[in-house]
């Protein structure tokens, strides 16, 4: 499968996107999943004294309309389609060439994107990205065996007997914090969240700088140590006592220096 | 990777101001760059004692002291030169630091005493010396020794609690003598806080003991002025990078409570604007548009010359009062460790300055000052005992 944005053009309603800055390379930066452009506008405002930032937000997420087909009854998106949107936006803002700035579930777009397209991707950076299957212990993997036996039994006494066991007794007390908040955006969650991206991160080839927390549960640092493998000279940094958003309050300060000094280093500049 | 320097960043301390100082380490630690330098966070409690431990980076471990102590290590500093480091109690143990980065507000940690200490130990600290944060901390004298060099500072009487308690009339008689304070209202403020603690505004003579009883309470020392009605503050950072550099301005609009910036403080046809500043937006315009340029310039130029007479190092925040009747403006007082170290300032100056970087030029200020220190000569032997 190979499509091009043309072909695969999701429905799209229209994006809200901030952008600061007035010189220097486009950044453009991803949220994570259940978050908005807001969680990465203080990072994006002191970048943008260096930078053309354009803070995007996602599709069903905060001031921009959810598409009727990441829908729940529109079957959701996974994060091909997330991606091409993205594309689609770039093309129509006349964005050729750009550095991409992933977070979270953002950052699992931007692996497909720098994947998919390696002409306009200059630079890519990402925070506390998903997109890699975490290996996890013995107990955990134990757990959520148990949990899928579960839910096969009670999906199928709620198919006999018209109960509601998996949606009133399982789902709130085993489904993530996300799933159980993911409301219309559900079908897309389940889509999107056990993507394995290992094969596209492996070709990517724009120049890659990681930055993780050391404390970071969600997406653990062993993801990050996966992701420097697979992503041949990527850079990576792990923060001693941050976690997932290691870009939260002065944290932002932080990032920004470690940012900008690999763009300089790697000489990514104003395309 | 170069080798990281270990940086040892002190805060809490014996000042009424222990929980802001607190709040400006955590956050402080948080914009330390983990790629240059290696953090030793050392707690001064309010008993004076110190303590280490990473458990110290947590905010939740300060809502259960003192009992949370007890997971900690036990330091000192001890006033001997070569150790360079700290000194862990229970075993004589030392845990060198490149370093000392103090992060106090008040008391001991901002007033030249903690400062020294380190001259003591001989090792490198960020921020003001000695005689700078003393002449700081104490209102009385950095307004006299400013004023004496042309900075415009409001007139003021130094009272001593002591002449006060021993006759209360003969004081409120002499101050009232003065020419400067014979119109009220006066303002009265203690000599050596901040955070705006005992200060009251006194609108006639018979409430004048009073407000001078309340100072009292806290320090040894009031200060009297003429009150400035119609007031706007206008704050600045300063900082030294080899030379002195101010941030862009601010105006607080906390305290004032009437939020007249718009009608009073900004020209006509002025309107707020400027990317989101976070928390700091709630109490304070940060490098408002519409600010008279000559005001602002006024400020800037006071500011960089009040920090250079006074010696300051590291990052200072200077208040300034701004009479809007008279259209005069006059220093108000040093901060030599600000709060938040005044990074939102320097965030918003251009060039820009993170804060990141604000904290990597202190510290490589603060090694480069220690080592134009340490060329100084200052072993002259034993002459006038040994010639005997
Ligand atoms: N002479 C004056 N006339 C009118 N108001 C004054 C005067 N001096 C100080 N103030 C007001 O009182 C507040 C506290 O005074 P000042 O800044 O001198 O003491 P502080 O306790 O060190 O302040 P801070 O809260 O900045 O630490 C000032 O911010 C200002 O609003």
């Amino acid at each position: 499968m190979n499509l091009t944005a043309a072909e695969h053009q999701p429905e799209s309603p229209p994006l809200n996107v901030v952008r600061l800055g007035s010189s220097g390379p486009t950044v453009v930066m991803l949220h994570g999943w259940g978050r908005s452009l807001e969680a990465l506008r203080p990072l994006g405002e002191l970048l943008s004294s260096s930078c053309q930032i354009v803070l995007v937000d996602l599709p069903g997420f905060g001031s921009s309309p959810l598409p009727q087909g990441a829908s729940n009854d529109g079957g959701g998106w996974s994060t091909e389609e997330y991606a091409q949107r993205v594309k689609a936006w770039l093309d129509t803002a006349g964005i050729s060439r750009c550095v991409l700035f992933g977070h979270s579930f953002g950052g699992r777009i931007s692996v497909r994107l720098a994947a998919r397209y390696p002409g306009l991707v200059q630079g890519l950076v990402l925070v506390g990205s998903h997109g890699l299957t975490v290996e996890r212990s013995f107990g955990q993997r134990l757990r959520s065996r148990l949990i899928k036996v579960a839910v096969s039994i009670a999906k199928r006494i709620d198919g006999l007997f018209g109960t509601r066991l998996f949606a009133h007794y399982l789902a709130p007390r085993f489904g993530s914090r996300d799933y159980n908040a993911a409301g219309d955006l559900r079908k897309t969650l389940v889509k999107t969240v056990n993507e394995d991206l290992a094969q596209q991160a492996g070709t990517i080839t724009a120049p890659t700088l990681l930055l993780w927390g050391e404390d970071d549960r969600e997406t653990p640092p062993s993801l990050a140590r996966n992701y420097n493998r697979l992503i041949a000279g990527s850079d990576l940094f792990i923060f001693p006592h941050k976690g997932h958003e290691p870009f939260a309050d002065v944290g932002s300060h932080l990032l920004c220096g470690h940012i900008e000094r690999f763009l300089a280093e790697r000489g990514i500049n104003a395309p | 990777m170069a080798k990281r320097r270990k940086i040892a960043v002190l805060f809490g301390g014996r000042s009424v101001e222990h929980e802001i100082s607190v709040i400006t380490a955590l956050q402080l630690m948080l914009a330390v760059d983990p790629a240059l330098y290696d953090i030793t966070p050392v707690y001064i409690a309010p008993n004076g004692c110190w303590y280490t431990g990473d458990a110290l980076l947590n905010r939740t471990f300060y809502a259960s002291v003192p009992g949370s102590l007890s997971a900690l290590t036990e330091v000192t500093l001890l006033p001997k030169p070569g150790i360079n480091g700290l000194t862990v109690q229970a075993t004589g143990l030392v845990l060198p630091v490149d370093v000392f980065v103090p992060v106090f507000h008040g008391q001991y940690g901002e007033d030249g005493c903690i400062q020294g200490l380190f001259e003591l130990a001989q090792v490198p600290y960020t921020g003001s010396s000695v005689a700078a944060s003393a002449i700081t901390m104490n209102k009385y004298f950095c307004k006299v020794y400013l004023g004496a060099h042309g900075v415009p500072v409001l007139p003021a009487a130094l009272i001593n609690r002591d002449d006060a308690r021993a006759d209360i009339e003969a004081t409120v008689e002499s101050i009232c003598s003065r020419s400067e304070f014979s119109s009220f209202p006066l303002f009265i403020k203690p000599c050596n806080l901040g955070s705006s603690i005992g200060v009251s505004r006194v609108g006639a003579k018979h409430e004048l003991a009073a407000a001078l009883a309340k100072v009292f309470r806290y320090d040894t020392h009031a200060l009297v002025e003429p009150c400035v009605s119609e007031i706007m503050e206008i704050n600045v950072s300063v900082r030294d990078v080899g030379r002195a550099q101010a941030s862009v301005v601010e105006i607080p609009v906390s305290q004032s409570g009437v939020l007249s910036y718009e009608e009073k403080y900004l020209r006509p046809g002025g309107k707020k604007s400027g990317p989101s500043q976070g928390m700091a937006s709630l109490s304070r315009i940060i490098d408002p548009p519409d600010l008279d340029p000559d005001i602002r310039n006024e400020v800037v130029s006071h500011a960089v010359r009040s920090f250079s007479l006074l010696g300051c190092s590291g990052v200072a925040r200077l208040d300034f009062i701004y009479d809007l009747a008279a259209g005069k403006l006059y220093f108000n007082e040093l901060n030599a460790f600000p709060g938040s170290c005044a990074f939102y300032l320097w965030a918003r100056t251009a060039p820009r300055v993170l804060y990141t970087e604000l904290i990597n030029d202190m510290i490589e200020t603060a090694l480069r000052t220690h080592q134009s220190f340490a060329s100084l000569d200052r072993d002259i032997g034993l002459r006038a005992l040994k010639g005997a």
